[in-house]
């Protein structure tokens, strides 16, 4: 995260005031993030900007595919996993950003 | 590369500054129209543009073409695969005091104070 020099308050980094702040509060943290193409990714975020370019350690990624049985017509979803030591994600691909979703939550 | 004042903004205020870290390093570029670009990253600018060396290209349907030479234009990325054991915010402060040496520093004399 490239943060502008904002020193007049000293703990102005600690508050909440955008949207984007609400992911300052999810850094070295977990946090799972849509991305456009039927693709998500769970992983660390170490850093991030204003463009919401990301980046994730430990990631995987998963992709949604739907197949269509020719036959009877039934939507197949297959899901690709892969696992990423240290990702680069350019932020146009991201729709949103969240703390991993928990079972039973 | 590009040094407009908006290029620099960019370089010094996004993460774009961790690809311009990260030169020199191999690198894998995942395209948004699924190609895989394996390479050695030689340029980044603010905008994230890239300029691999070396590099094999893999397309969607499997094919590997290697170039000596690739200029990747940043909005086609998807994704960079970083080499792994870097820690992020380690490379990027390690470039951005590399750049505070290079450019010279006001003498403190000089300095205003802040009010």
């Amino acid at each position: 995260m490239a943060d502008d020099e904002d020193q007049q308050q000293a703990p102005a980094s600690q508050t909440v005031e955008e949207p984007l702040d609400l992911i300052r509060l999810s850094l070295d943290e977990r946090v799972y993030v849509k991305m456009r193409n039927e693709r998500e990714l769970r992983g660390r975020l170490h850093a991030y900007d204003q463009h919401l370019n990301m980046v994730l350690g430990e990631v995987e990624e998963t992709v949604t595919a739907v197949e269509i049985d020719e036959e009877t017509y039934e939507e197949i979803y297959k899901q690709t996993k892969r696992t990423i030591p240290m990702l680069f994600v350019r932020g146009d691909g991201v729709i949103l950003v969240s703390p991993p979703l928990r079972a039973g939550a | 590369m590009a040094a407009s004042s908006r290029e620099k903004f960019y370089a010094n205020n996004t993460l774009a500054v961790l690809l311009i870290a990260m030169e020199n390093n191999n690198v894998r570029v995942e395209t948004k129209n699924e190609s895989l670009i394996k390479g050695r990253l030689i340029n980044c600018d603010g905008f994230g543009n890239l300029n691999l060396i070396n590099a094999t290209i893999i397309n969607v349907r499997g094919r590997k073409i290697k170039v000596d030479e690739i200029y990747i234009k940043a909005s086609s990325v998807r994704y960079v695969q970083l080499p792994n054991k870097i820690n992020p915010m380690e490379e990027i402060e390690k470039h951005i005091s590399r750049s505070k040496q290079r450019k010279p520093q006001m003498p403190a004399k000089y300095k205003k104070e802040k009010t």
